[in-house]
């Protein structure tokens, strides 16, 4: 499949085109949203009367409503999407470069090479993903880059497995037997010849993973160990829970959660029509 | 099989423990802070202190710790939980068996109704019934699983007071015997939290299945059975199901390992008093004896899991290589 074929693919596709289009919302939340935003995440604003406006439902001023403390959560949420946004694009081209490397490795090297990042992978998965997350962050304590960390931690794997696959299949090929005869070496094989055809499948996992990565950020702000000095949807919903807000203010935990529904779809449709790069037995058969 | 083969995947096994047993061990001596301070306070008694470093064992080189540790494992042992003073045996083995059901019941629910709905949807192929089906599955995938739980208790327990909230028994004390996880009160609990779970998991199976369906659906034996004037019913169900249900098989080992630490959030969320919240407040409270052995607990029913996983994959279908089933993962 070429570039262009991708491309094509996805734009027949309706729901890989919504799925850009809702994304494209959460990217400009993500850039503009600290402008946007009509209040301070931590402001404790106040009604007409002069009081807190806590726990006010949705209303014009308050879109989605407020908090506790009287914050805006329209605000926070839209302050999320930036951290979550973040977060998961640093973790998924991390995770995705890694396994890249890792992939192209293994599959074009064999022997011990392939047998060591196989069991490393293998390996990877014997303990659990959200518990290490929360450990890792334990002992490096919780912050911007470590959370990135811990989550780069859980994406790697899959995507290795799959690029090193890809490279099995291409390693007896006859133009690559060719340009070992005239002399090219290893790195520039697999530079030049090998890497821009295992490039269509890093490119489909990477919103997958960036998706994954959204998610995960979620889980583990709202366990408690996320970077506390940031606005994220995983911390919206730990507040909201804490709170008790399920028996006296749905929006609260709403909004903040559709928020991570939303981004995390809308990024698994927009590679939806490129799951036979993946999955190359379903090819010829579309 | 040959033995030899085995063999080679019994050393792996046997390799794979020993580095969870060791990430286990090394991180948590990582971990900032003083776990005796921890217990007994920053300002406590620096006697005491010294008392419990040394009946700790923590004044010993860390390679003497590292090896006492897995000797203590290999008989059973665990170790004491600094926090709680009881053996942590006692503590995970109780968690474990509370996530293990949920975990369990879990998988049941979503691998039984994810692959008949993909089964389904394989045979209905390119109809409009189709393509909302698979775009639904995949819309759920997004939702996180513990927001899932809290809108369903928001639904079922707050608004329409049909379920209970949280916990795993109504007043939260009694004695937890065999019979009690077969009681309906046991099973009222369980509802929200499986199906928490499963709004996220149940899209993994309807894919796998989907696909293998819509690949076993276009074979030629299916033709025959076709042409054989079988009915419809038991081409899909008696000829192309079977077949396309040893890739879900060799997947499942991968995906009940998930489960067994991809609930955390959602115990958190339902107050279940399962490992993944002990392992939290374990770590939140410096125990390190209990969040290490909870670890080493986990890692070491996966690893055997995925030992006998990839045995019986590999007999069933010897076309299957092995570890082949990694290739699935589950939600984030």
């Amino acid at each position: 499949m070429t570039r262009d074929d991708m491309l094509r693919a996805i734009l027949r596709d309706k729901m890989a085109v919504l799925g850009i289009l809702i994304f494209a919302v959460f990217i400009f939340a993500a850039i503009f949203g600290s402008g946007l935003a009509p209040y301070d995440p931590q402001e404790m604003t106040r009604s007409a009367s002069g009081s807190v406006a806590a726990l006010e439902p949705p209303s014009l001023a308050h879109p989605f409503g407020t908090t506790n403390l009287g914050r805006d959560v329209f605000s926070q949420v839209l302050l999320g999407a930036r951290t979550a946004l973040t977060i998961g694009f640093i973790a998924a081209v991390v995770g995705v470069t890694i396994a890249t490397i890792l992939g192209l490795l293994a599959g074009y090297f064999g022997g011990w090479v392939d047998n060591l990042v196989t069991r490393a992978v293998e390996f990877s998965y014997t303990i659990p993903a959200e518990p290490l997350a929360v450990i890792i962050l334990a002992v490096l304590g919780p912050s911007f880059t470590t959370v990135i960390l811990a989550i780069s931690v859980l994406a790697w794997r899959q995507p290795t497995r799959v690029v090193r696959n890809q490279v099995l299949t291409l390693r007896n090929r006859q133009f690559l037997k060719a340009a070992r005869v005239s002399g090219a070496s290893h790195t520039r094989i697999l530079v030049q010849h090998i890497f821009p055809l295992t490039l269509p499948v890093s490119l489909v996992f990477f919103p997958v993973e960036f998706g994954s990565a959204i998610i995960a950020e979620s889980v583990i702000s709202f366990l408690g160990f996320g970077d506390p000095t940031s606005t994220s949807w995983g911390v919206i919903l730990r507040r909201s829970f804490q709170e008790g807000a399920l028996q006296s203010a749905w929006w609260w935990t709403f909004s903040a959660g559709t928020a991570i529904t939303l981004a995390t779809a809308a990024l698994y449709f927009s590679v939806r029509p490129l799951e036979e790069v993946v999955n190359p037995r379903l090819r010829s058969r579309r | 099989m040959s033995t030899g083969y085995i063999f080679r995947r019994l050393l792996y096994m046997v390799l794979n423990l020993l580095l969870v047993i060791s990430v286990a061990f090394f991180l948590f001596r990582l971990m900032p802070g003083d776990p005796v301070a921890a217990q007994v306070g920053e300002l406590g008694d620096i006697a005491v202190k010294e008392r419990l470093t040394e009946s700790l064992g923590l004044n010993d080189p860390i390679i003497v710790q590292y090896g006492k540790y897995i000797g203590n494992l290999v008989q059973g042992d665990f170790g004491t939980s600094l926090s709680k003073q009881t053996p942590v045996s006692n503590i995970i083995f109780k968690g474990f068996i509370n996530t293990g059901l949920l975990a369990l019941v879990t998988f049941l629910v979503s691998y039984t109704f994810g692959s008949v709905i993909g089964s389904l949807l394989a045979w209905k192929r390119g109809r409009s019934v189709e393509r909302f089906g698979l775009s639904l599955a995949l819309f759920f995938r997004g939702v996180p699983t513990f927001w899932a739980g809290m809108i369903l208790v928001y639904v079922f327990a707050i608004k329409l007071n049909w379920l209970p909230a949280s916990g795993m028994r109504t007043g939260n004390f009694g004695e937890t015997s065999w019979s009690f996880y077969l009681s309906m009160e046991f099973l009222k609990h369980l509802i929200l939290p499986v199906l928490a779970g499963t709004i996220t998991l149940f899209g993994l199976p309807l894919l796998l299945m989907r696909n293998m369906m819509v690949d076993a659906l276009e074979s030629g034996y299916i033709d025959l059975a076709r042409a054989k004037g079988l009915s419809e019913f038991r081409v899909i169900f008696a000829h192309a199901f079977r077949n396309a249900l040893l890739p879900l098989i060799a997947a499942s080992t991968t995906i009940i390992g998930w489960l067994l630490g991809g609930l955390v959030a959602v115990e958190v969320v339902f107050s279940w008093p399962g490992l993944g919240r002990e392992i939290v407040a374990a770590v939140s409270a410096r125990d390190y004896t209990v969040a290490q052995g909870s670890l080493v607990l986990v890692g070491t029913l996966v690893v055997l899991m995925y030992f006998f996983g990839d045995l019986l994959s590999t007999y069933v279908d010897p076309r299957a290589k092995f570890g082949k089933a990694r290739m699935v993962e589950g939600p984030a």
